[in-house]
């Protein structure tokens, strides 16, 4: 049986969960003992039938990037500067140089990927909006959407925009982005003493009006409105309340938790991570909340779509360009990846307009994936895929489960559960430390490791 | 597909030359901008460069800055680029899409 089929405990059951085949069972004892050596043969019943599913081939299994570079959006990062000061923030945007890029550097990258998605036979050209704050460099975003929208309706393909952003602007900015962006990810943190204690503007001046209107505005818009969740120490016993308001205050098609990261700000600031087995219960509570308001609760970590080998743009061959025209493989600053020994630059755009992408280092960003020791045991691994490759799981990194680890691990065995419908077991057991640590704590989830002496 | 929100004239600064027709609004799409003069009936399809620039006549840039916008956005000249949206604009105005409210831009 593939080292891909998981055996989860999960409140005196097991969880059986095989992603790379589709499939999730919640089974007792004498069935994953049965699984495990062999005591279910073909022949007839339920246990027989699942046996014999996992031991087909699986059919799932996501593929490594190789030949030509194909990414499946273009990254723009129109400067590194932001118009607010958030004590969190883990770009250093609040230092961040004023560069911003040339219009006519946003122009040949957004032409650049038409004409390179048009060659591989794609019918959307995609352009993601990261920065600092994107809106600081209006004028780059209003020239590349435009320019893409030219370039897409000359190629007869569908233009897609997204953007990463504050939302701390103005109402006709935010009218533009809900007209010409498809989704928009907005951070908001939660009520307004507390979103504006993480995301000041400057000391003593809050950001929350200003974004909440914008998120009304592109509420009443066309655009799929996510909002991005950071949670702190200081609002992670507040997140269903948090995630409720927000579903009925604005109208999010997602909500997204994140957990603060530690800066030296957010320690100035008296802010810190969130325990993790205290956000991994809040956090499932909290997307039960979503969810039943018909919207799409996210943690990252534990929310894919279907199998994959990389958590983020990294190793996706996805491309993007910094204001200085670096072409990476990372949006963090170089800094962050560097302070890891990692090199995510794999090219730079020439300023005639011309993309020279470095062979070698394009190789060199795809084989991240594959030295992730830690994940090596992990049910997680196929969804999770180690989380962010420069700050969770870099090379040389410990092997063990750290907090990230942890609360992916409790969050996607739960979320697992619900969707089930085992709603009372997730409930015992977000109650249940013991049963918590149980399984986020085993060292190795794979049902092959399984023995006797792990009965419940 | 995204669908698409009309806009009445009234939406958004227009430069200091120009402003939208009071019967005029509009809804973004997919090939780029329709407009639509309710009391003449005109229904005007502006497609790349057209819509890129009725978007920044809409959103309040300084002259200087739209020719800037203009000239990356359809790769001209700056002289090309003036030129072009002298046409354009005249002709919306003909067309009763635009009023011209003053020869001081």
């Amino acid at each position: 049986m593939s080292r891909s089929v998981f055996c989860i405990p999960v409140g005196g059951k097991w969880l059986i969960h095989a992603p790379l085949h589709g499939l999730t069972a919640l089974v007792n004892d004498r069935a994953a003992a049965a699984l495990t050596n062999g005591g279910a043969q073909s022949g007839g019943g339920p246990l027989a039938t699942l046996r014999d599913a996992l031991t087909d081939d699986p059919s799932l299994g996501p593929r490594r990037c190789e030949g030509d570079v194909s990414p499946d959006f273009l990254g723009l990062i129109p400067t590194r500067a932001c118009n607010m000061s958030c004590v969190y923030c883990a770009f250093g945007a609040a230092s961040a140089a004023e560069e911003r890029m040339e219009l006519d550097m946003a122009v040949a990258a957004v032409d650049w990927m038409a004409a390179h998605q048009q060659r591989l036979g794609r019918e959307t050209l995609e352009v993601h909006f990261f920065g600092g704050e994107p809106f600081c460099a209006g004028e780059v975003v209003d020239v590349a959407v435009h320019r893409g929208r030219m370039a897409a309706a000359q190629r007869g393909m569908t233009p897609i925009f997204e953007v990463a952003t504050n939302g701390f602007f103005d109402e006709d900015r935010a009218r533009f982005v809900g007209d010409y962006f498809d989704t928009v990810v907005l951070s908001l943190d939660g009520f307004p003493e507390a979103h504006d204690r993480h995301r000041p503007v400057s000391a003593g001046c809050g950001s929350f009006e200003t974004v909440a209107r914008t998120a009304d505005v592109l509420s009443s818009s066309p655009v799929e409105l996510c909002f991005r969740v950071c949670v702190s120490d200081y609002t992670v016993t507040r997140l269903e309340e948090i995630a409720r308001w927000f579903c009925d205050k604005f109208r999010p098609s997602v909500v997204n938790f994140e957990v603060l990261q530690r800066t030296a700000q957010s320690d100035q600031a008296g802010l810190s991570p969130p325990d993790p087995w205290q956000f991994a219960a809040h956090c499932v509570r909290a997307c039960r909340v979503v969810r039943e308001l018909g919207v799409q609760p996210v943690y990252a970590a534990a929310t894919a779509e279907r199998p994959r080998l990389t958590f983020c743009p990294v190793a996706n061959d996805t491309i993007i360009v910094s204001p200085d025209g670096r072409v990476s493989a990372c949006y963090l600053p170089d800094s962050e990846w560097q302070s890891r020994g990692l090199d995510l630059d794999i090219g730079w755009l020439e300023a005639d307009g011309s993309m020279r992408l470095d062979r070698q280092a394009v190789n060199r960003v795809r084989r991240l994936i594959t030295d992730k020791p830690r994940c090596e045991h992990c049910f997680c691994q196929w969804s999770c895929a180690g989380g962010c490759h420069v700050n969770n799981t870099y090379p040389g990194c410990p092997d063990t489960y750290d907090d990230f680890c942890i609360q992916t691990r409790v969050i996607t065995g739960c979320l697992l559960l619900d969707d089930l419908g085992h709603h009372k077991l997730v409930d015992t057991m977000l109650a249940d430390r013991a049963m918590l640590e149980a399984l986020a704590l085993r060292p190795s989830d794979c049902l092959e490791d399984w023995n006797e002496a792990d009965g419940c | 597909m995204k669908p698409t929100v009309v806009k009445p004239a009234t939406y958004g600064p227009v430069l200091g030359k120009w402003r939208f027709a009071p019967q005029v609004t509009w809804a973004v799409d997919l090939a780029g901008i329709t407009v639509i003069h309710s009391a003449t009936g005109c229904v005007a399809s502006l497609e790349y460069h057209e819509a890129a620039l009725w978007d920044l006549l809409s959103r309040g840039y300084s002259y200087d800055r739209l020719i800037a916008l203009v000239c990356a956005i359809a790769s001209l000249e700056p002289q090309d680029a003036e030129q072009w949206v002298l046409t354009t604009t005249k002709e919306w105005t003909e067309a009763g899409l635009l009023v011209k409210v003053s020869d001081h831009g």
